[in-house]
């Protein structure tokens, strides 16, 4: 009877009559690309290698929700551990706010280190104080710790697990880097608080070099070469925004709202790219129709790889595998080239394809006669 | 100057020198401008029920519409709001809507040899609030959270409803004037509300990596029913004088219900969750006072100890632990009404008052979802009896709340900034005698 009631309370006037159900569901549908993670895979920018890691450390752990959790862990070999892979260690875990040499750790723990300097730390249960969640109740998690070696003095790695309480959130996608506990630390919130990654479409080869991947594939599909934009002169922008693109592909004009949040790389290697791909009549509450995430490098360079894309125009449906490769020219104005084919509404070959952004309001009219290719 | 005389001197001024209640999601206007302890309607049930016991009997129906419009400035400054993000968590916003709430009373009485007995029941709906915070269409689409405004940390979206049936039960006893009446009340209540949450209380809208960050806290229709009760006095007195003092008891709902939980770019978590939610107990004094044949003076003051609000806290189910421990510290709420009547003739009666109302949420635990500055209210409204069987009435009465600036915020994350908050309330009445 309450939701009866709950109905003719609503019924009349100009409310906006959305329900919190509904507005919940929204912002996980708005989300849901930038929950999902990346979309191009990563590596770790470094090979990973025993080492004697014994002393003390202090470690960063970003765990989702943008929590920054601090630990001190102190390190030593298990008895009778000569330092020869695989090396047995004893682990012991204190609070940040705790000071080992007058505290007893709140967790102690085994771990061993093979020769590729990999080893697991498994933490549970991990009692972390209450003001981690902002609540009541001290919060306890139960947590593995994933852990690469970069050299004797850093290792970083994942966390998997979760919190088990108050409330129970998984720690899928956390990360960590832990640097020694010395003179040379820095800053709690300027450490790094993960490993240091490849840009995507690089790998990482044996000799630990970087090497382009100008023919690795996603999905089966070959990707094709990024076109030459050596001729424009570019720069590392911030380029989070609301975009509308006007592409010319093959001869088929497509304007598209792009939505990019950048994110500064600093140590942690290039500028990471969120990207979101709408219509431009679309509602900004709407879920995004492509998702998408890249890297620009110091020339203000990204591509966008798109394969299998699909782009349901109500008018015609686009499909093919297509790769822009774009430049930053300056704060409010990038562009590029592309790559590809499209496959539908007919057969495109997009080597000659061209592109140009600007800056746009969603809601507004997007411009009638854009530029669709760099100057 | 007799005892009475005295009490009626000492209940004036205590009227006009001004105490007043705030009484949060109080929407309950039954019978219009007749509210209070002293009314004999068939909404007598809720009021008073010992204005139950009189010979007769009354079909009431009840119409409400309630508007209202608020606004939230969440000023970045004082918010800790960085420069980049005021566009995501800092600025104005502002709430509005109208709604229609029904109510039903019956009332039965009868004179059974010195005593006055009477019956009455009623359905209505005392405390309701629905707050759609307006979109900011213009925010930044690569931050998913920002459309729902700068005030979504603290209010999004909610629902509550507090559906009442009560019977009761009023005694008179004839020669003395004197009247005692019970009535106890089943309430069903219901609540979804939905905020923007980080883990740590935090604005973050991304992490340091960049990633989403920014998550959402969403109860799902948490219910609980509970009895409350009114106990209520009258007294009919010589020179035109009736008065009445109702008791009404603390409900406390615990409302259960499904919490979802989507905190940055982590598995959602859907847990079963409880939040309390007290109603504190008033007590309601009131005075009809005919001063003439054509003029009646209707003061009336109340108490409601919404002091118990200390905090405000949701547990998980399945473990106890506290999920969420808001700080509140209301104070206890008075009000003070003056109703002046004016029979135009033996059909027509039309009515002007005021209210004036003291907030109870301190500036810094105020936040734009639950809390309600000191407050005026001024109304006018007229009766007219169509048939000696049928009475229609109505009202309109505007409430105000005193603009508000909070500078020194205790919640997390801040609401510091500035408040308004008016609303208006258009009563329409129908009861027929039988």
């Amino acid at each position: 009877m309450s939701r009866v009631l709950l109905i003719l309370v609503l019924l009349t006037g100009c409310a906006d009559r959305r329900t919190s159900s509904e507005d919940y569901h929204d912002f996980r549908d708005r989300s849901e690309g930038q929950r999902a993670g990346a979309t191009c895979e990563r590596s770790v920018s470094f090979t990973s290698q025993a080492a004697d890691l014994r002393g003390r450390w202090v470690v960063r752990n970003l765990l989702p929700g943008g929590i920054n959790l601090g630990l001190r862990l102190g390190i030593d070999w298990a008895e009778g551990e000569d330092g020869v892979a695989p090396i047995d260690q004893v682990i012991r875990f204190w609070l940040m706010e705790q000071d080992p040499d007058t505290e007893s750790p709140i967790l102690e723990t085994k771990a061993t280190m093979d020769a590729a300097g990999t080893f697991s730390l498994v933490a549970a249960p991990l009692s972390l104080g209450a003001e981690l969640l902002n609540t009541a109740n001290p919060v306890e998690a139960s947590v593995e710790l994933h852990s690469l070696v970069r050299d004797g003095d850093a290792w970083c790695g994942t966390m998997t697990g979760s919190v088990t309480s108050p409330l129970t959130l998984g720690l899928e996608g956390s990360t960590f880097a832990a640097r020694r506990d010395d003179e040379q630390l820095p800053v709690f919130t300027e450490m790094p608080f993960a490993c240091p990654m490849t840009e995507c479409g690089e790998v990482l080869t044996a000799d630990a070099g970087l090497n382009e991947d100008g023919g690795s594939t996603d999905g089966g599909v070959l990707r094709p070469d990024s076109p030459d934009l050596s001729d424009i002169e570019g720069q590392r922008l911030d380029v989070t925004g609301d975009w509308v693109l006007s592409a010319s592909l093959g001869g088929l004009p497509l304007q598209l709202w792009v939505g990019l949040l950048s994110h500064p790389g600093g140590e942690m290697g290039p500028d990471g790219i969120d990207g979101l791909i709408r219509l431009t009549r679309d509602e900004p509450v709407s879920p995004a129709r492509v998702i998408f995430d890249t890297t620009m490098n110091a020339d203000g360079e990204f591509d966008v790889w798109l394969p299998g894309f699909y782009l349901d125009t109500d008018v015609i449906v686009v499909e093919g595998d297509i790769l822009l490769s774009a430049v930053a020219i300056d704060e409010g104005f990038w562009c590029g080239r592309g790559n590809g084919v499209v496959t539908s509404p007919f057969p495109l070959d997009l080597s000659d394809a061209t592109f140009a952004a600007i800056r746009w309001v969603p809601g507004t009219e997007p411009p009638e006669a854009p530029l669709r290719a760099c100057p | 100057m007799g005892v009475l005389e005295l009490y009626r001197l000492l209940l004036f001024l205590i009227l006009t020198t001004g105490t007043a209640a705030a009484n949060p999601f109080f929407i309950g206007r039954f019978d219009g401008l007749d509210v209070g302890p002293t009314n004999q309607s068939g909404f007598a049930v809720y009021w008073n029920p010992a204005a139950l016991a009189q010979p007769g009997g009354s079909i009431h129906t009840h119409l409400l519409v309630v508007n209202r419009k608020a606004s939230y400035d969440r000023v970045a400054d004082w918010n800790d709001v960085e420069p980049e993000w005021a566009d995501i968590n800092a600025g104005k916003n502002s709430t509005g809507g109208t709604g229609v709430v029904p109510a039903l009373a019956l009332r039965y009485g009868l004179e059974v040899g010195a005593f006055d007995l009477g019956f009455g029941f009623g359905s209505f709906v005392e405390r309701a609030g629905v707050a759609h915070w307006k979109r900011n269409l213009g925010a930044p689409s690569e931050y998913p959270g920002a459309i729902d405004g700068p005030q979504r940390w603290s209010a999004l979206n909610a629902e509550l409803l507090v559906v009442s049936l009560t019977g009761g039960l009023g005694v008179s006893y004839r020669d003395s004037g004197l009247s005692l009446g019970v009535a106890p009340v089943m309430n069903f209540a219901s609540l979804s509300t939905i905020t923007a949450r980080n883990p740590d209380g935090s604005d973050r809208v991304i992490d340091d990596a960049g990633r989403l960050a920014e998550g959402r806290m969403f109860v799902d229709d948490a219910t609980d029913r509970q009895l409350g009760m009114v106990v209520g006095l009258r007294y009919d007195g010589p020179d035109g004088l009736a008065f009445g003092l109702t008791w009404q008891r603390e409900v406390v709902y615990q409302l259960e219900g499904q919490g979802r939980l989507t905190l940055g770019t982590a598995e959602e978590t859907v847990i079963d969750a409880r939040i309390d939610l007290p109603i504190a107990q008033a007590i309601r004094y009131g005075l009809d006072w005919t001063v003439s044949p054509r003029w009646v003076i209707r003061p009336m003051i109340s108490w409601i100890e919404w002091s118990l609000m200390e905090r405000q806290k949701a547990v998980n189910l399945s473990n106890g632990d506290s999920l969420m421990d808001l700080p509140r510290e209301w104070s206890d709420a008075w009000s003070g009404r003056l109703r002046v009547d004016y029979l135009v003739s033996e059909w027509l009666r039309l009515t002007v008052g005021g209210v004036y109302e003291l907030g109870v949420t301190p500036p810094r635990t105020f936040d734009p979802g639950s809390s309600e500055s000191n407050n005026w209210e001024l109304a006018v409204g007229g009766s007219y009896q169509l048939t000696p069987a049928l009475r229609i009435s109505s009202s309109f009465a505007w409430q105000q709340f005193a603009d508000m600036t909070v500078t020194n915020s205790i919640n997390k994350p801040l609401t510091n900034g500035h408040y308004t908050d008016q609303r208006q309330f258009l009563t329409l009445d129908l009861e027929v005698t039988l």
